[in-house]
């Protein structure tokens, strides 16, 4: 279990018809969110630093989803079915992951990792620190 | 053309039988033409009138999108009348909350509707003779239709009533449609009729997705790329997306060259 001090995320869920989430967090947790509306429009975009207990959560996720072990998805992409894909590094160790929106939904501990993951998306363009 | 003298014979049944076997090879006007003749000089008796069933063939076909998905339907070709139809069977599953049967059922409607109102009768395919037999017989057009039935066997199409919304898919084994987007709001109908173009027509989508890096990307208002950017009042389906349908239909018209024509 990490504590969020050593963890980098590059978060991008969506495509251009769906619209993008996106959330990039450094090791240092300088983080950058956006979000945009069907058709990639209206897209909103905020920065700053993740509070200490931002950055517990969200490496508590990453941990119960097994992220650096997870298998990614294996079938064909649905057509508009909505792609998420996920680099995460933890310490030295790093891995590139490509989950499609149907097996996210169905399996629970990376449903709840993508939540946690909005959730800080929608605090970061909030302005919110939930610490 | 056959000699009058073939259709001399005795009894109906075999009558029938030889007028059947020359429809077929010689086709309806030239029996007809044959029957006139023998007609005249017959003495005074009741019409001769030929008639038979429609020449109808229909045949399974497939298109499979740029992320690996293969669609098949099938195509009914009527020569007799000058159609082509493509028919899919839908399996429609009830998911999600909806307040009753009726609203299911008038949401079903609705997004079929919609499919109708994009790919029903917007193109022809004209097959026009060539060499020798131009100048003597026609061009034929034949407008193209779609049937979307339901089909207790057929491809499966989750509709999902009510919150949580989500994205409309389709995948070889089956899609979803959403009543409600992801974010609450109502679907807008050209989604539905976009999501007929990969289950009825097996179009790939146009527009920018990153888990399929080498797509083809359009800007000329095709129903299949970024409506919303494009506009959704322009959007339409292309004739690229009815290739296919051509390739197999000019299949049956042997000295002819076919091709695809707005309506």
């Amino acid at each position: 279990m990490t504590t969020g001090a050593d963890l980098a995320l590059a978060y991008r869920r969506g495509h251009d018809m769906a619209g993008y989430t996106t959330l990039s967090v450094q090791t240092t947790g300088a983080a950058e969110a956006s979000r945009s509306g069907v058709g990639d429009l209206d897209r909103r975009t905020a920065s700053g630093m993740l509070s200490p207990a931002q950055r517990e959560r969200l490496a508590a996720a990453v941990s119960g989803a097994d992220l650096l072990h997870h298998p990614g998805s294996s079938r064909p992409i649905g057509d508009d079915e909505v792609p998420i894909l996920v680099t995460v590094t933890l310490g030295s160790d790093r891995r590139d992951l490509r989950v499609w929106a149907g097996d996210a939904a169905a399996d629970p501990p990376f449903a709840a990792f993508d939540a946690t993951v909005r959730e800080l998306v929608d605090e970061l363009l909030h302005g919110l620190d939930r610490a | 053309m056959p000699s009058p003298d073939v259709l001399r014979v005795a009894d109906p049944a075999t009558a029938s039988s030889v007028i059947d076997r020359l429809q077929r090879t010689a086709g309806n006007r030239a029996v007809q033409r044959a029957v006139d003749g023998a007609h005249a000089r017959r003495p005074a008796g009741p019409p001769v009138v030929v008639s038979r069933a429609d020449d109808v063939t229909t045949t399974s076909i497939s298109e499979t999108t740029d992320t690996g998905n293969k669609y098949t339907q099938d195509l009914v070709l009527n020569k007799t009348k000058a159609t082509i139809q493509v028919q899919l069977g839908i399996n429609w599953v009830k998911s999600g909350t909806w307040a009753s049967d009726a609203d299911f059922k008038a949401f079903v409607q609705g997004a079929k509707n919609a499919a109708y109102s994009y790919l029903d009768n917007k193109f022809k395919i004209v097959c026009t003779p060539m060499g020798p037999m131009a100048s003597i017989l026609p061009t034929i057009e034949l407008p193209i239709s779609f049937v979307l039935y339901d089909f207790a066997t057929g491809y499966t199409i989750r509709a999902h009533g009510g919150a949580p919304g989500g994205g409309s898919a389709m995948t070889q084994a089956g899609g979803d449609v959403y009543e409600q987007r992801a974010d609450g709001s109502k679907e807008v109908p050209i989604t539905y009729a976009h999501e007929f173009g990969h289950a009825a027509l097996g179009a790939s989508d146009e527009y920018a997705n990153p888990a399929v890096p080498g797509r083809v990307l359009t800007n000329d208002h095709s129903i299949m790329a970024n409506y919303y950017q494009q506009g959704i009042p322009q959007a339409e389906f292309k004739a690229r997306h009815f290739q296919h349908i051509v390739t197999e239909v000019a299949k049956a018209f042997a000295g002819y060259t076919c091709s695809l024509r707005p309506r």
